[in-house]
C-alpha cells in the first residue's frame, strides 16, 4: 500500500520551506518526500528518510511535526504535516523498529485525552504509594548514632525559649520514671533539663535530652501529670520523630529542588510547591504527636499509672487556651485537638483497665506516693507572677 | 509574496495545553526523584518556542533533556573533582584555598559564553539554527573593566556596562549567516531605569509593570537584524492586569491559573515585538556550531543545586 500526505519541508540548511508530499511506502517500509515546484507544480523525488536517525513526533495545533537529527545536535530537519492517521502509521509502521517507549513518549501525550487521564492516574497512584513509603521508612536510612549528635546541634535553638536552670531535685524526682518508660535496650541516652520560661512546654530533642520547662513544673498538680509529658516526650524520642521529620524535610525539600527548583523561568512555579510542602509536613507533624500518645499511654498503662492527670492537664490547657486554639482549624495545627487527645487516652484506659489495675498493684510504693506529691521547683528556676499563656503548643518535640 | 509577509511576532501557546505540559513534567518529575526536571524545563522552553513565529518563520527549540542531563552528570563530577582538590590544598595551607574559587571567578565569562553558544545552537528559525561566536577573552576583559567601573560608581555605570553586554551579545549573534545587532545607550538604559524605580516606590510597585513594558521596547527598538530595526510595542496596561489579576485567579483556582497566566504573559511579551522590514531569508544559511554542548549549563544546573543543599543544611 502506498500511502501519502502533503507536508512541508525544512531541510535545516536554508530556511524557505519546501511544499512537497510525504510518501509511505508499505511493501518495503520506506518514507519517501517528493518537492513540488511551485510554478509547474511538477513532482520531483528530493530524499528517503533514514531510519537510523533520532526521530521525535510532536503535535502543534493541527500540525504535526516530525523532527529528525542527523548525528549530533546541531542540526535538524522537520516535516510538517497534517494528516493525523499518516503520522499515525509513521508513528506505527514505519517506525516500529525503535523503542517503544520513546516513540510514545513523545506523541501520545498531546494525542488523547482520555490516555492523559489514564496516564495522570497511574502516574499520581504510583507517586503516592512510594512517597507515602518512602516519608513513612527513609528515617531508618539514617543511623541510630546521629540522633544525639542531630540533637545536640537543635539544642542550641532553645536558648530562644530561656535559660536552662539548675533544679537537681525535679530532675532527680523525674528521672526516676525513666525506666517506665524508655524501651529495653533503647540505644538513646536520656538526660532531663529544666527551661526557666512562663511558658509551659516541654521538648524531646532527638537522643533523648529531655527540656521540661519550669513553668509546666509549678503549674502541674502532682507528678503523675509530669509523669504523662514525660511518657509523651520519651515517645518523640524511642520513635525517631525528630529523625523522621528531618529526613522527610530534606528528601522533600530535594525533590522540590529537583522539581521546581532549578528552572529557567519558574518563580511562580516554586512558591506553589513551598505551600505544598508545607502542610504536608504539618499533617506529618501531627501524626507523630498521636503516635507519642499512643506510645505513652501504652507505658503509662504498663507501669500501672493513670493517664488521668494527663487527661487533666490536657483539660486543664484546653480551658486555658481555647479561644486561641478554636480560631486555627484543626488541619493546620501541629497538635490534634486537646479533647481527641484525652478520648484517646480514656478509651485506652477504660479498654485495658484490668493490666492497669494489675500493673498499679506491683508499682514500686516510692513511685506510687511520689505521683501523688507536688512537684518541687527550685528557686533558681521559679517564675513568679501571672504564669503567660503559650501559643496553643503544649509539647513541642523540638528538633 | 513578500507584501504578506506578518512581521510582527504570533504567539499561538494556549493554557490549556501549557497546564497539561506541566502537570506531565510534575508527574515524571516527582516519580523520577527529579531527574526527569532536564526533560521538563526543555520541554517548557520548547514549548514557548514552537508556538512562536515571525516572518512566516518557525522558532523551534532543539535541545534535549538527555543532553542537559549528560551535561549535568559531566559538570557533577568536575564540580566534586574541584571541592576534592580545594579541600586538599586547604589541608595544606589555608591560603590556598583561595586559588580555585578565584579561578573560577576568572573562568565565569567562559562559562557564559558556553551557556550562550549551547543555546544559540539549539534555537532556530526554520530549523536554521542560531549561532553565537563571542569569544570568552573579550567578555572576561569587559567584565572586569565593567565590573570595576560599576563598582567604584556605586552601580551607577551598571546602565552602560549592561548595553555593552547586550551589544557584544548580540553582535556575535547570527542566524545561520544573517546578524543582529545591538545599539542601545547606557545614558538612556539610566535614565529609564532610575525613572522606573523611583514611580515604582512612589507607586507602590504598580509602575512596574510599564517599567517591564518600557525597558522591554527598549531593548526590542535597538536591536537590529540584517540592518533592521526591530520595533517593540510592548502595553504595560496589559502586564499589569494580567499580574494584578494572575495572583487572585490562581488563589481562587488553587493554582490551576498559573499556566494560562504565563502563556498569557509570554504572549504579551513577545506579540510585542515585530520587524520593520520582511527579512531576506535567503541570505540566511545554516552555518552550525558544532562543539557547542550542555557542559556550561550543567554546571550552573550543578552549582545551583550544590548552593540550595547547602543553604538548606546551613
Amino acid at each position: 500500500m502506498i500511502h501519502q500526505t502533503g507536508a512541508v519541508h525544512l531541510d535545516g540548511v536554508k530556511p524557505r520551506p519546501r511544499p512537497g508530499k510525504l510518501v509511505y511506502d508499505g511493501a518495503n517500509k520506506e518514507l519517501h518526500f517528493y518537492e513540488i515546484d511551485a510554478e509547474t507544480q511538477a513532482e520531483k523525488f528530493a530524499f528517503s528518510f533514514d531510519k537510523n536517525h533520532a526521530y521525535e513526533i510532536r503535535t502543534r495545533a493541527r500540525e504535526q511535526l516530525i523532527e529528525w537529527r542527523v548525528q549530533g545536535n546541531h542540526t535538524s530537519a522537520l516535516i510538517v504535516i497534517s494528516d493525523l492517521k499518516f503520522t499515525r502509521l509513521v508513528r506505527d509502521k514505519y517506525l516500529s523498529h525503535k523503542n517503544i517507549f520513546w516513540r510514545y513518549a513523545t506523541y501520545v501525550w498531546s494525542e488523547s485525552f482520555g490516555r492523559v487521564i489514564i496516564a495522570l492516574a497511574v502516574a499520581l497512584t504510583i507517586t503516592g504509594i512510594g512517597a507515602h513509603y518512602f516519608m513513612e521508612n527513609s528515617y531508618h536510612l539514617i543511623p541510630v548514632t546521629w540522633d544525639k549528635s542531630v540533637g545536640d546541634q537543635a539544642e542550641v535553638g532553645l536558648k530562644e525559649f530561656g535559660a536552662i536552670c539548675a533544679s537537681p531535685e525535679t530532675v532527680r524526682d523525674l528521672k526516676k520514671f525513666l525506666p517506665y518508660f524508655k524501651e529495653s535496650g533503647t540505644p538513646h541516652q536520656y538526660d532531663i533539663q529544666i527551661l526557666k520560661s512562663s511558658v509551659e512546654n516541654a521538648f524531646a530533642l532527638p537522643g533523648g535530652k529531655i527540656t521540661v520547662f519550669s513553668a509546666t513544673v509549678q503549674k502541674a498538680k502532682n507528678y503523675e501529670e509530669l509523669a504523662g509529658i514525660l511518657a509523651h516526650e520519651v515517645g518523640h524520642v524511642e520513635r525517631r520523630h525528630g529523625m523522621q521529620q528531618l529526613s522527610q524535610y530534606m528528601a522533600l525539600r530535594l525533590v522540590l529542588t529537583l522539581a521546581f527548583g532549578m528552572t529557567d523561568d519558574g518563580s511562580i512555579l516554586s512558591f506553589a510547591a513551598d505551600a505544598g510542602a508545607l502542610l504536608l509536613l504539618l499533617k506529618n507533624s501531627r501524626d507523630h504527636e498521636r503516635d507519642a500518645d499512643a506510645f505513652a499511654a501504652q507505658k503509662l498503662g504498663e507501669a500501672g499509672i493513670s493517664s488521668r492527670a494527663i487527661r487533666q492537664f490536657f483539660e486543664r490547657i484546653n480551658k486555658d487556651y481555647k479561644s486561641e486554639v478554636s480560631s486555627v482549624p484543626d488541619f493546620v495545627l501541629t497538635h490534634p485537638a486537646d479533647e481527641d487527645r484525652i478520648k484517646f487516652f480514656e478509651r485506652y484506659e477504660t479498654k485495658n483497665k484490668k493490666q492497669i489495675n494489675a500493673a498499679a498493684e506491683r508499682l514500686n510504693p516510692e513511685i506510687r506516693e511520689l505521683l501523688e506529691q507536688k512537684p518541687v521547683i527550685s528557686a533558681a528556676c521559679k517564675v513568679s507572677g501571672d504564669l503567660k499563656k503559650n501559643n496553643g503548643n503544649e509539647e513541642t518535640d523540638g528538633d | 509574496v513578500e507584501a504578506e509577509v506578518k512581521l510582527r511576532v504570533s504567539f499561538s501557546g494556549k493554557g490549556g495545553e501549557f497546564f497539561i505540559l506541566l502537570i506531565k513534567n510534575f508527574f515524571l518529575t516527582l516519580i523520577t526523584l527529579g531527574v526527569y526536571n532536564f526533560w521538563a524545563r526543555v520541554n517548557v522552553q520548547r514549548y514557548f518556542f514552537m508556538h512562536t513565529e515571525i516572518a512566516g518563520g518557525r522558532i523551534g527549540w532543539h535541545a534535549t533533556g538527555k543532553e542537559r542531563f549528560v551535561g549535568f552528570l559531566k559538570a557533577s563530577v568536575l564540580l566534586a573533582i574541584i571541592i576534592g582538590l580545594n579541600t586538599l590544598l586547604i589541608k595544606i595551607s589555608p591560603y590556598l584555598g583561595i586559588i580555585l574559587p578565584l579561578g573560577i571567578i576568572l573562568l565565569l565569562p567562559a562559562v557564559i559564553v558556553a551557556m550562550y553558544r549551547f543555546r544559540m545552537s539549539r534555537t532556530s528559525f526554520n530549523q536554521v539554527r542560531f549561532r553565537f561566536s563571542g569569544r570568552a577573552g573579550n567578555l572576561t576583559a569587559m567584565t572586569l573593566k565593567g565590573g570595576f567601573l560599576t563598582l567604584i560608581t556605586f552601580g551607577i555605570y551598571a546602565a552602560w556596562f549592561s548595553a555593552q553586554l547586550r551589544t557584544y551579545l548580540y553582535r556575535h549573534t547570527t542566524i545561520g549567516t544573517s546578524g543582529f545587532d545591538y545599539d542601545g545607550d547606557g545614558g538612556d538604559i539610566f535614565v529609564i531605569y532610575l525613572k522606573g524605580v523611583l514611580l515604582t516606590m512612589i507607586t507602590f510597585g504598580i509602575f512596574n509593570s510599564w517599567f517591564t513594558a518600557e525597558i522591554a521596547n527598549y531593548h526590542t527598538n535597538h536591536t537590529l537584524f540584517q540592518g533592521q530595526r526591530l520595533k517593540g510595542e510592548v502595553d504595560g496596561t496589559d502586564i499589569f492586569l494580567l499580574n494584578f489579576f494572575g495572583p487572585v485567579l490562581a488563589l481562587l483556582t488553587l493554582g490551576l491559573w498559573v499556566p494560562w497566566w504565563l502563556v498569557k504573559l509570554k504572549a504579551v511579551m513577545l506579540q510585542g515585538v515585530s520587524l520593520t522590514a520582511p527579512p531576506d531569508i535567503d541570505l540566511m544559511h545554516a552555518d552550525p556550531d558544532t562543539t557547542a554542548n550542555a557542559l556550561a549549563d550543567g554546571l550552573a544546573d550543578a552549582a545551583g543545586l550544590l548552593d540550595n543543599i547547602a543553604d538548606f543544611l546551613t
